[in-house]
């Protein structure tokens, strides 16, 4: 089965939670520069949707994705997806999960008024975001 | 092949290009507010609706047209479309679909105008602006259709 995770860019809530589901983050001891360190979090190339992450499989073989959607996620998973799979009959299971809500509307816009140069320093912020604010994991 | 005309609403643009595409509506002259109003889903989507890809007919050659609205996506629509067939894992049917993008042709009179129609519900005030602003931009979807048909439907 193919999971696929969505948020604005397909680079923050998505890539920690696709990263505690394949393991790569363990929700016991998160540290910041555990999240600093995930494949794709933050990444500089994504700073507009559309952008589609391979994060690794699970011990179950799940293959776990992200996808930037903007702020149409749930448009995306509960609309669009629907129409295309049979309009493309698409026979594999796929499973869409909207996580934009976990991110940060603040800095979703810093990110977009920025257009991603501000990456270096926001990316701080955003780990800030996960592990003190949303404190996903525990 | 599938060909999906999308817009901000799937209400105006998309339905107007398609219409052409299909032959529903003249190549050679303007349409009548008549004739736009007669086409389905013309100024009859509502909120509800937007995302949902609507099946507008088959043309000539057999492809199957489709119109839909993606709100604010704008170019990266496609992008998120080819991401999610990819997924699909079928690289043939991911070729098969071809999205476009009516929205460049979309002029103030239509922004306005489907604004006060379908968001605000005013088809009054509305529906007089948004023919006004297709009849204006038809030449413009008439090159859009033409150059639609020459790169993607091959004789």
């Amino acid at each position: 089965m193919k999971i696929v995770f969505l948020d604005h860019f397909g680079c923050f809530a998505s890539v920690v939670l696709a990263a505690y589901c394949t393991g790569i983050l363990s929700p016991k001891a998160v540290k910041t520069k555990d999240i600093l360190d995930l494949p794709y979090f933050a990444d500089v190339e994504s700073w507009q949707p559309g952008k589609l992450y391979f994060l690794g499989k699970d011990q179950a073989g799940n293959v776990y994705y992200t996808l930037g959607a903007g702020f149409y996620s749930n448009l995306i998973k509960n609309v669009v997806w629907p129409d295309l799979k049979k309009l493309g009959e698409i026979k594999e299971k796929i499973v869409l999960y909207d996580v934009n809500s976990l991110n940060s509307l603040f800095l979703i816009y810093l990110e977009i008024l920025s257009k991603g140069k501000l990456r270096k320093i926001t990316k701080y912020l955003w780990v800030y975001w996960f592990t003190y604010v949303k404190k996903i994991g525990q | 092949m599938k060909i999906i005309y999308n817009c901000y609403g799937g209400a105006h643009s998309s339905v107007t290009a398609a219409a052409i595409h299909l032959q529903m509506l003249p190549e050679t002259r303007k349409p009548s507010a008549a004739e736009l109003l007669n086409l389905p889903y013309y100024d009859a989507q509502v909120g509800k609706d937007h995302g949902r890809i609507r099946f507008f007919g088959f043309d000539s050659r057999g492809n199957q047209i489709y119109i839909t609205g993606k709100k604010n996506l704008g170019v990266f629509y496609e992008e998120i479309m080819y991401n999610l067939l990819f997924l699909g894992g079928d690289k043939q049917e991911q070729e098969n679909f071809v999205f476009i993008n009516t929205m460049p042709y979309v002029n103030i009179w239509m922004v306005i105008g489907g604004f006060l129609s379908r968001r605000l519900g005013w088809k009054a005030l509305g529906r007089p602006l948004v023919i006004y602003g297709t009849k204006q931009a038809y030449w413009k979807f008439i090159h859009l259709i033409n150059l639609v048909k020459d790169k993607y439907i091959k004789p």
